[in-house]
C-alpha cells in the first residue's frame, strides 16, 4: 500500500514537471509576479529571494525551463537541428525577459511617479490653505471697509454717527432693565 | 480678489494636470496588465499602495479644493459675495467653471509612453 503510494506520488510529481518544462514565457512571467506579490514589499522580497539557491532565483529558474523546452522540441543532433533548438532557446528566453525586464520597468516608473506626485499634492494642498485663509482674510476685511464707508458716506460726518452711538446707549442697558423688569 | 481668482485658476489647472498625470500612468500600467500578463497585476505590493496612496491624495485635494469654491459660488448667489465672486461661477448656469471633474479628467486620461516602456524592455533583454 506505502510503496503504491510512493509510485502514484512519485508519477504525479514526474507529469508536473514535464507540464512545467511545456509553460510559455508568459505564464512564467506571471509566476513570477505572483512570487513577487507574495510578499508585502520589495524588501522581503529580495531577502527571500537572496536566501534561495542561485538556479532557484525567479528569473533564472525560468530560464533553465525554457532552455529544456527548446530541446524537448528539437531533439535531434543534426546541425540543422541544433540550430533550430538554439533559436527557439533564444526566442524563448527574450520573451521572458523582455517581459521580466517591464515588470521591472514599470515597477520604476510608478514607484518615481507616486513619490512625485505625491510630493507635488502635498505642495499644492498648502498653497490652497494660504488661498483660502488669504480668501477669508479677504472677504471679512471688504465687509468691514463696506460697512464703515457705508455709516460715514450716509451719515455726513462723524458727529452724527457718535450722536446715533450715544442714543444707543441712552436706551440701553436701563430701558432694557425696566421692559423686562 | 483678483489675486485670489488667478491662484484659483492656476491652483485648478495644476491640480487637474497632477491628477491626469497619476490616472495616465495607472491606465498604463493596467493596459500593460491586460495585454502582456493576462491581466494580473505586475506591480510590487508596496508600489502599488504608494500608487493608490497618490492616487488618493491628488482626489483629497481636488476634493477640497471643489468644495472651497463651491461655498465661494453658493455665497455669491446668496447675494453673501462680492461682484468679483461673479468669477467664481459661470454665467447663466451659476455652477461654479473652477470645480475640477475627476470624472472627466479619469475619461480623458491616455497611456503614457507605454510603447516606449516596452521597447526599453525589448532592448534590455536582447
Amino acid at each position: 500500500m506505502t510503496k503504491l503510494l510512493v509510485m502514484t506520488t512519485i508519477s504525479g510529481q514526474k507529469r508536473l514537471d514535464e507540464a512545467e518544462v511545456h509553460l510559455t514565457p508568459k505564464e512564467r512571467a506571471i509566476r513570477f509576479v505572483k512570487d513577487m506579490r507574495h510578499y508585502p514589499c520589495q524588501g522581503d522580497f529580495w531577502g527571500s529571494v537572496a536566501k534561495r539557491e542561485y538556479r532557484e532565483w525567479p528569473w533564472v529558474l525560468p530560464l533553465y525551463k525554457l532552455s529544456q523546452q527548446a530541446r524537448a522540441r528539437y531533439p535531434g543532433k543534426s546541425p540543422g537541428e541544433i540550430n533550430r533548438c538554439m533559436e527557439c532557446d533564444r526566442r524563448l528566453r527574450t520573451e521572458f525577459q523582455t517581459l521580466r525586464s517591464l515588470i521591472g520597468r514599470a515597477d520604476e516608473i510608478i514607484t518615481k511617479k507616486a513619490e512625485k506626485i505625491a510630493l507635488k499634492t502635498a505642495l499644492k494642498v498648502s498653497t490652497l490653505q494660504t488661498l483660502i485663509f488669504k480668501d477669508t482674510l479677504s472677504q471679512t476685511a471688504k465687509n468691514a471697509a463696506e460697512y464703515i464707508e457705508a455709516k460715514i458716506s450716509a451719515d455726513g460726518d462723524n458727529q452724527r454717527i457718535l450722536e446715533e452711538l450715544r442714543a444707543d446707549t441712552d436706551a440701553g442697558l436701563p430701558s432694557l432693565i425696566e421692559a423686562a423688569g | 480678489m483678483q489675486d485670489c481668482l488667478r491662484s484659483s485658476r492656476l491652483l485648478a489647472d495644476d491640480l487637474a494636470m497632477l491628477m491626469e498625470d497619476i490616472f495616465q500612468h495607472q491606465l498604463s500600467v493596467e493596459f500593460i496588465q491586460d495585454r502582456y500578463f493576462d491581466g494580473h497585476p505586475i506591480l510590487f505590493r508596496d508600489v502599488e499602495d504608494n500608487l493608490m496612496q497618490a492616487i488618493k491624495a491628488v482626489t483629497d485635494a481636488v476634493g477640497i479644493f471643489n468644495s472651497y469654491v463651491k461655498i465661494r459660488s453658493e455665497l455669491f448667489e446668496a447675494g453673501l459675495g462680492h461682484e468679483d465672486d461673479g468669477n467664481f461661477a459661470a454665467s447663466g448656469e451659476r455652477t461654479c467653471h473652477l470645480i475640477i471633474n475627476i470624472e472627466n479628467i479619469r475619461d480623458r486620461a491616455r497611456l503614457t509612453d507605454v510603447d516606449e516602456w516596452v521597447k526599453d524592455s525589448r532592448q534590455e533583454a536582447v
